[in-house]
């Protein structure tokens, strides 16, 4: 009998739209322990497949999976998925495939070392995140099926090192780069796990969302993982054994972000209580309602960063590009992409976060507040993920709507180069492109910038009716004027010509 | 399972250490590619020689010509090429979309049933 504590904490809100694990089906499916791996599993064999690809097919980017599966599908999936559904990427994340290993290696090491605090924050993965985009640039990755699957490879093997090092959840919450990118942009998406009746979570004792169970028939068979719940208290019983917990330490009732949500649904396993759904939520319902003012300053610096690497990552694919790194090589009299990119990089992060918190200030100050640059910047830097999510949104999209069907080809290629199916004679139909007529793509792109500018100002007004009363129309000017600035940039970008990368300091091959 | 994609993940690790030499069905010596004119944005005639394996021209072949860029995920430009002299090969409505690189592969369905392919790698410069 589990004695429960007779406190009540006040949890914060959550959204209280309809619940998805209701379907039928899905919640007996989620709380299955295996669940996850359903889903994995097809992962992982994209992954072997890129590998094999990458290293002894055909090195043309186009005809392989590995750069095919990478830098066209992977990318468009995400932002859709992302925006219709939430972070199932992390959800089916091959890469946590590699505990199995890592648990080995566990014996061979004395501990696990504990993350340092001074890392226990967003800097260092916005740091692999600078130097990833970096990397993509200069050794054209995309362009290269063997360098993909150089990075698949090193993908794994950093996932394995540090989840051996380290605590479990450490690789997803503080170093993937991928991860991180999806968790910034996952507080676009509609699902929000939450408690399902929250008294439930307040009456609990032990927590197992976050620290997880062990439940058997009996004590005796229990190793001491975690705390001991009996089977026969479990509601809706899911088996024997050990549950994980959350691995980046989120407690159900107290999520009020997508932030370091992986949806791996540990929690959902683990509750005794059956008590997690999975709820949807309004456009915008986290950025209005500002989860990340107590002290996450790093995150809010990354969700604005890659607002502007968004930008950049699409304006290195046009003319005026091209045209102003060939200006700036000839003024400092060198053909090294290498400088030339770390440059241009490093600039628009400085001018993207300037402006950034030049935007915050000038409109606390309008509005009257004489806030510090942090108070202004974790008041106004939400409305920066919207414009940030709708641009790589637009972006992404437009390759995956030109390129989606040549999967098809792509992978009959693979089939066909494989010496035990070359009598089948397979002849890949290298037509298999396009999604849409050409003539849509623009007014795609457009609509979806357009659209997320919107939300970036509904935003915006929910700020100044929330913090500045009569004042808030003066403290709307200034993210007015850069959200219309920025849409119409973004607008612009996305009508010009595109030219492929390399015809400035020469060719990619 | 996890010792069997361990035994694949070393062995492509292996295999990774340089990477493949493109083409490798690439036949040169039967097949030569070429552009009409200078590569510009827009319309391009892609010229190709064929040559049977005693050297004489090869006549009646069916010949594709695909031009790739070298990002996954945009669409190829793909155009068949008419035979206009004695082994000579020319394509129509072949169209370069956009400046930047490009790889030009032709592949050639000879009369006796063989097969070759070549490819051109091309820089179409900016307007």
């Amino acid at each position: 009998m589990i004695e429960l504590p007779q406190h009540s904490p006040r949890w914060p809100e959550q959204p209280r739209g309809f619940d998805l694990f209701s379907l039928p089906g899905v919640r007996h499916l989620i709380r299955w322990r295996y669940a996850r791996l359903i889903f994995q599993l097809p992962l992982l064999l994209l992954a072997v497949m890129a590998l094999l690809d990458g290293f002894l097919g055909q090195q043309l980017a186009p005809r392989n999976v590995a750069t095919t599966s990478i830098w066209l599908h992977y990318r468009g999936l995400v932002v859709l998925v992302l925006a219709l559904f939430g972070n199932a990427f992390c959800a089916a994340c091959p890469l946590m495939l590699t505990r199995g290993l890592s648990k080995r290696l566990d014996a061979i090491l004395p501990r696990k070392f504990p993350w340092p605090t001074f890392l226990k924050n967003k800097v260092f993965v916005t740091l692999l995140m600078v130097g990833y985009f970096y990397t993509y640039e200069v050794f054209n990755l995309w362009a290269s099926p063997w360098l993909s699957a150089w990075l698949i490879i090193g993908y794994f093997s950093a996932a394995l090192m540090v989840d051996t090092l380290f605590p479990a959840g450490t690789f997803c919450k503080y170093v993937c780069p991928l991860g991180n990118f999806n968790f910034v942009f996952a507080t676009a998406s509609p699902t929000q796990l939450t408690a399902t009746d929250p008294d439930i979570c307040s009456n609990c004792k032990e927590k197992p969302c976050l620290h997880g169970r062990e439940s058997y028939s009996d004590t005796s068979a229990a190793k001491g993982d975690a705390a001991f719940i009996p089977l026969s208290s479990i509601t809706h019983a899911n088996g024997a054994g050990y549950f994980p917990g959350c691995e980046t330490n989120l407690m159900v009732p107290t999520i009020t972000s997508n932030m370091d949500c992986t949806y791996c649904f540990n929690c959902v396993r683990a509750c005794p209580y059956d008590n997690v759904a999975l709820r949807t939520r309004a456009l915008g319902y986290e950025w209005v309602r500002q989860p990340w003012r107590k002290g996450r300053v790093s995150v809010m610096v990354l969700g604005i960063l890659l607002t502007f690497w968004g930008l950049l990552n699409a304006f290195a694919m046009i003319k005026p590009y091209y045209a102003f790194a060939t200006f700036l090589a000839e003024t400092l009299h060198t053909q090294s992409e290498a400088i030339i990119l770390a440059l241009i990089i490093a600039a628009v992060t400085a001018l993207g976060f300037g402006l950034t918190l030049l935007v915050a200030l000038a409109a606390d100050r309008l509005g009257g507040l004489k806030s510090t640059p942090r108070e202004a910047l974790m008041r106004w830097g939400y409305i920066m993920l919207p414009l940030g999510f709708g641009f790589w949104g637009a972006h992404y999209l437009f390759h995956f709507l030109t390129g989606a069907l040549s999967i098809v080809p792509v992978v009959q290629n693979f089939f066909a180069q494989q010496p035990l199916l070359v009598a089948f004679n397979i002849d890949p139909n290298w037509r298999l492109s396009r999604v849409v007529p050409m003539k849509m793509l623009f007014p795609i792109g457009a609509a979806v910038v357009s659209g997320y500018a919107l939300l970036s100002l509904y935003v915006s007004l929910k700020i100044t009716l929330r913090d500045f009363g009569r004042r808030g129309a003066l403290a709307l000017w200034p993210p007015l004027i850069f959200i219309t600035a920025f849409a119409l940039l973004s607008i612009w970008i996305l009508s010009q010509p595109m030219e492929m990368r390399g015809t400035i300091f020469g060719p990619t091959y | 399972m996890k010792y069997l994609l361990l035994l694949l993940s070393l062995s492509a690790l292996l295999l990774g250490c340089k990477p493949p030499q493109n083409n490798a069905d690439t036949d040169a010596s039967r097949v030569k590619l070429e552009l009409a004119e200078k590569a510009t944005n827009g319309p391009a005639t892609v010229r190709v020689y064929l040559l049977n394996e005693d050297n004489s021209a090869t006549e009646g072949a069916k010949v594709t010509v695909t031009g790739m860029m070298n990002h996954a995920g945009m669409e190829p430009v793909i155009a068949d090429a008419a035979q206009t002299s004695a082994g000579v090969y020319e394509t129509k409505d072949f169209a370069f979309t956009m400046a930047g690189d490009w790889i030009i592969e032709a592949d050639a369905e000879m009369p006796d049933g063989s097969k070759a392919t070549a490819e051109l790698p091309v820089t179409v410069p900016s307007n």
